[in-house]
């Protein structure tokens, strides 16, 4: 009978346990691994926007030498996301910096190196699932 | 005579051992009870600590609220978000791409000497980073209601602006549209009208909040940025990070805030971190650049409505709920928040 009530109390512990993590129960954690025409991309963003019917908080990472992660705390709530996907690159030229530099402050032009279709007019959608997903990206300007 | 006393005091007789104290194992029990009552309070003091830090902000954006409300009242309308109309620091003389609505509700959160040295109303000065001299009487002067005391960051910033170190704020306004282009040109989607917008012709009236004030959020917490030269939450020029606050991401978010590089101050080095993230991007001289609105506190941001009350935001919040919540006329049903 002791033994029974041991039982009983571990299971209640073990309850306790796995709903005790709240609002990260349904995220998920992404990963991945993002190229433009085969090439990793240096530096640059990439954001999970919820589409309409996906009730979620956007999320999103700062790619680093073509990889990027997004942990399980701050990852998507499971549904269908638009994916927004963003680097620049220097054009050569210089330009005047604007405010609130000083006047004559000069700075390198840049320009997206990524296709509107990727980021501001994006077509990428990707399902989301509760737990670990692996998502690469492999973008071209063609 | 000693021994009859001690054996009273200690109230047990111990036959076999002539003296009175307390066992090892008594004492340790009595330490091990002290440390379990400890361990629990340490991490409740810090988390009133931290609550009571949560409620000084939120209580400070009550007073821009009421401060907001105020002069309403005065004015028959809300203040401008901000003095230009588009392109400001290309056209007028003086160049009044500084002016935010803090400066119109100074007087009514009672900082009369600030807003004198404005112009009162008047404004006449150039934008700081032009002209630094006429600005001397303002260097270092911080509003403490601005500024929300859960963020280690400093309450002021000397950034881009020949060296006049100039208050900033933990509370920015939530304008139109996603991103700054939007708000230099004036061309966001039909229904993505934000309570704030550039140009003084644009200040909404109460009527014109169709959605209901009660329904409309109207400023956001953002944080300070990590040391001095730091650009974000200085409140002087048309740039997001700056004078602008939009709702392209829900609170907290975890995708990196978009910001204009130039020499330093925005997203320079180090100043990437995982409770202020952030990324850099110059295209089309940073018409692209947005922020979301970020906090110390953990879980959510405090949001203040257009109708003066004061609510903390889960970080779960749905995007299509904070975004029907900041557009002030798109006439969607509002979800559970």
């Amino acid at each position: 009978m002791p033994h029974v009530t041991n039982c009983r109390a571990l299971t209640l512990f073990c309850f306790f346990l796995v709903s005790g993590c709240g609002e990260s129960r349904s995220r998920g954690a992404v990963s991945g691994i993002v190229t433009l025409d085969d090439v990793a991309i240096e530096t640059g963003s990439i954001s999970f926007i919820p589409v309409e019917g996906t009730n979620s908080p956007t999320s999103g990472a700062v790619i680093a030498m073509g990889k990027y992660e997004i942990s399980r705390e701050k990852g998507p709530i499971a549904g269908t996301f638009r994916v927004e996907i963003r680097a620049q690159r220097k054009t050569g030229n210089r330009i005047a910096a604007g405010s609130p530099a000083p006047p004559g402050t000069m700075i390198d032009e840049t320009e997206d190196a990524i296709p509107a279709r990727y980021n501001s007019e994006s077509t990428l959608r990707v399902e989301i699932t509760t737990g670990s997903n692996s998502h690469n990206f492999k973008l071209s300007t063609k | 005579m000693n021994k009859t006393e001690c054996n009273g005091a200690c109230g047990i007789t111990r036959p076999l051992r002539n003296r009175c104290g307390f066992t090892l194992i008594e004492l340790l029990v009595v330490i091990a009870i002290i440390a379990i009552l400890i361990a629990l309070l340490v991490p409740a003091v810090q988390k009133v600590r931290e609550s009571a830090a949560r409620l000084q902000c939120g209580n400070n954006l009550k007073q821009l609220g009421l401060a907001l409300h105020g002069y309403h009242d005065a004015n028959k309308k809300f203040p401008p978000g901000t003095d230009c109309s588009t392109s400001g620091w290309t056209s007028s003389t003086p160049n009044l791409e500084w002016v935010y609505f803090f400066h119109y509700l100074l007087p009514y959160f009672e900082q009369p000497g600030y807003f004198q040295a404005l112009g009162a109303g008047k404004w006449t000065l150039n934008p700081p980073w032009i002209t630094g001299g006429p600005w001397a009487p303002l260097y270092d002067v911080t509003l403490p209601v601005l500024l929300c005391p859960s963020d280690p960051g400093n309450a002021i910033s000397t950034h881009a602006s020949n060296t006049v170190p100039l208050a900033r704020s933990n509370y920015l306004g939530f304008f139109s549209g996603t991103k700054d282009s939007h708000n230099w040109l004036q061309t966001y989607l039909a229904n993505q009208r934000g309570f704030f917008t550039q140009g003084i012709a644009r200040a909404l009236t109460m009527m014109q909040v169709t959605d209901g004030t009660s329904n409309t959020t109207v400023v956001g917490e953002y944080v300070r940025g990590k040391d001095i030269a730091d650009a974000r939450g200085w409140f002087y020029s048309n740039r997001a990070s700056n004078q602008f606050l939009y709702v392209t991401g829900t609170p907290n978010t975890a995708t990196p805030d978009n910001l204009i590089s130039f020499s330093v101050g925005y997203c320079s080095t180090g100043y990437n971190t995982p409770s202020q993230p952030c990324v850099i991007d110059d295209s089309g001289s940073g018409q692209n650049n947005f922020i979301s609105s970020r906090s110390f506190h953990s879980g959510g941001v405090n949001t203040l409505f257009g109708d003066g009350r004061v609510q903390f935001i889960a970080n779960s919040i749905s995007l299509t709920t904070w975004q029907s919540l900041a557009w002030v006329t798109d006439g969607n049903a509002v979800g559970d928040y």
